[in-house]
């Protein structure tokens, strides 16, 4: 009898240890890590750039002297050939100078170039643009315009660079342009239309109608799986909503990315809390520009050309087109039918929170180019008298406008304008 | 009589084997996360009291198992456009336990809802509607008042998808999102009103809205951020941004 019931003793006793070393053996923290093969790599891929590639002068303006002008716009021939020559050379020496520095008598009167930035450019990207020695500490954080000139009298070539709103004006006492440099950068002009100042040479506008190019460039669309994959660190947890208008969501109760199939647009937003300390303007860019670089990249020319500073900073690129290397190329600008042509950032102290831009990626095939014409002289005076914001234009430009079609996006180059605000809009 | 010993022997072998495993499981299972939860606790409030960081109410103890939801604002429950009520109550009525009959027959399902304080200020008495004792902090019934008088309110309602696809998981600890957001976010002499756990997600223009457990931690001086109670990401937001 008691042999039967240490038998037993023993038997549950085996029972029991092997019972608690099974809960021990599978009782360790269930981690759920990403699986290896949920994490794909993002295969929303476009063209990385860096910040520098980013930033262009919009136009460059050539002084002829007896008060004639031409204009050069991004991708140009002779745009590429000046810029080019201006990087080579070097810059040092700053000094300021007095504020009653006139640009009247240079503009109309001495040989001379002037180059535009749409943005004030952060000097530090500036110098990795040109090669300029920043000598004098009370250069100005940012530069807009820069103006090289021949003084008639002395026979000197003198260079200005002007601060953000062109208050401050300093000299580059120390370039090594030679005047012949000078002679033969604005000899390029010769041959090209001529412009004529207007509003004190804020803008400037052409004596007679200029040639443009009109393209049929074919497209293709980024995929909402594509998108999704490349922004959520984990596609896998991320739902599929579908708003009341048809557009398409992706939430992962944090991040979220909208698809608006009807506008070939979309937003992705993403809260998070900026954890860095204050970021200055050029910081911010750089991590806009990275992000980008990592999120779909920058399929063709953009140009930085829109900041807005709030509680979120935010930075517009706006995309530039030409058919053909050598030619000029304009920006796209959105119409009414169709949003394209810019990529927006939101950014908070260094932390990307909104990302936006379009769906639609032109592909390197043009279908078909043809000649357009742009109204010049009289007719565009006209145009701009006929346009009610007349008095807030800040530059006057041509541009692409847009239209989609099923197999191809068809782009017309048309007037445009820039406004006070900064606001771009066509002006026909 | 050998086979006798013999068992004896296992038994007395197998009772200690018993034992020493299950001193193990009790480590593993209970003390560990019982000693490690006060080690926490303790460098938590040390790390506050080092930044000067104060809390206005106690940091909550409990991590439930929690895992995100689906909800559906169904149409016909919810009131957009303000509702005027035909007899309006006082602000104090809505303190007592059980809500008054007639104020049920006012507003539908008010017993859902519970009291937000950081959403509520002067003249608007913000409640969260409840899912399984965890607030929505998206899902507000608002109360509209003048001089204590309630006169109107809007209401969203949210119905839960019973989809249950999704694993439920034990959340993290107040102490941790707190911790996490003291060393890197929070400035010295912080002031922190509440910390709450509760469901948050982005607010689309859709019928079907998805909310993630999320530790709502609001500080005096109105900011208020969110730790995302599972996966511990950290955001934002504004109360005075708030649409």
């Amino acid at each position: 009898m008691k042999e039967k019931f240490k038998t037993v003793i023993l038997v549950v006793l085996i029972a029991l240890s092997l019972y608690q070393s099974y809960l021990l053996a599978y009782s360790k923290p269930d981690f759920d890590p990403v699986s290896q093969d949920e994490y794909v790599e993002a295969e929303w891929i476009g063209e990385p750039k860096e910040l520098e590639q980013l930033v262009f002068p919009t136009e460059m303006i050539l002084h002829l002297s007896e008060g004639r002008h031409t204009v050069l716009y991004p991708g140009f021939q002779f745009y590429n050939l000046v810029y080019d020559k201006i990087r080579q050379r070097t810059f040092g020496g700053f000094r300021e100078i007095s504020t009653d520095f006139s640009t009247i008598e240079m503009r109309d009167r001495q040989l001379g170039l002037e180059i535009r930035f749409r943005q004030p450019v952060p000097i530090e990207t500036l110098t990795k643009l040109m090669t300029i020695r920043p000598d004098n500490p009370d250069l100005p954080q940012t530069v807009r315009r820069i103006w090289i000139t021949i003084e008639p009298e002395s026979e000197q070539v003198r260079t200005f660079f002007s601060s953000a709103h062109e208050s401050v004006w300093y000299e580059a006492t120390q370039a090594d342009l030679t005047v012949r440099d000078v002679q033969e950068m604005v000899g390029f002009g010769e041959f090209l239309p001529a412009y004529h100042p207007q509003r004190n040479g804020n803008y400037y506008l052409p004596n007679e109608p200029i040639s443009a190019v009109k393209a049929k460039v074919a497209y293709n669309r980024y995929t909402p799986e594509q998108l999704q994959k490349s922004l959520f660190v984990d596609p896998a947890s991320s739902r599929h909503l579908l708003e009341r208008d048809g557009t398409e969501i992706y939430t992962d109760g944090k991040r979220g990315l909208q698809i608006y199939h009807g506008r070939h647009w979309m937003s992705f937003s993403d809260p998070v809390a900026p954890m860095d300390a204050y970021h200055d303007l050029r910081e911010s860019l750089l991590a806009s520009v990275k992000f980008v670089n990592r999120h779909g990249g920058w399929n063709g020319i953009y140009l930085w050309s829109g900041l807005e500073e709030d509680v979120v900073r935010q930075f517009l690129f706006r995309q530039y087109y030409r058919p053909y290397a050598n030619q000029q190329a304009l920006p796209i600008l959105p119409t009414d039918a169709l949003e394209f042509g810019y990529i927006r950032l939101g950014i908070q102290r260094g932390t990307v929170t909104h990302y936006e831009r379009s769906l639609i990626e032109l592909e390197d095939e043009v279908l078909e180019v043809s000649e357009a014409t742009l109204p010049g002289g009289h007719e565009l005076i006209q145009l701009l008298n006929e346009f009610e914001r007349s008095n807030e234009i800040r530059a006057v430009f041509p541009a692409y406008a847009p239209r989609l079609n099923e197999q191809y996006v068809e782009l017309v180059p048309k007037w445009a304008a820039l406004l006070e605000n900064g606001e771009e809009v066509f002006l026909h | 009589m050998e086979w006798a010993r013999a068992k004896t022997i296992l038994i007395i072998t197998f009772f200690l084997l018993n034992v020493i495993l299950g001193y193990q499981l009790w480590i593993t299972k209970v003390a560990d996360s019982y000693f490690e939860q006060a080690g926490i606790r303790e460098e938590v409030q040390q790390l506050l009291r080092s930044k000067n960081i104060r809390l206005e109410k106690e940091i909550p103890r409990e991590t439930p198992q929690l895992r995100e939801i689906t909800v559906t604002l169904s149409g016909d429950k919810n009131a957009i456009e303000p509702v005027r009520l035909e007899r309006p109550f006082k602000l104090q009525q809505l303190a007592r336990k059980r809500i008054a009959k007639d104020i049920e027959k006012q507003i539908p399902f008010i017993d859902e809802y519970e009291y937000d304080p950081i959403q509520s200020r002067e003249g608007l008495y913000v409640m969260n509607q409840l899912y399984e004792q965890w607030p929505m902090f998206e899902i507000n019934l608002n109360l509209f008042y003048e001089e204590d008088e309630v006169y109107q309110f809007t209401a969203t309602y949210a119905e839960i998808e019973s989809s249950l696809d999704e694993e439920e998981v034990k959340v993290l600890s107040a102490y941790r999102a707190i911790a996490f957001l003291a060393e890197n976010v929070l400035a010295p002499g912080t002031v922190i009103e509440e910390v709450r756990l509760g469901y948050h997600g982005q607010v689309f223009d859709s019928d079907i809205q998805v909310l993630a457990p999320k530790w709502r931690i609001a500080l005096a001086n109105g900011e208020v951020y969110y730790v995302h109670a599972i996966s511990g990401e950290l955001e934002q937001t504004r109360l005075n941004e708030k649409p």
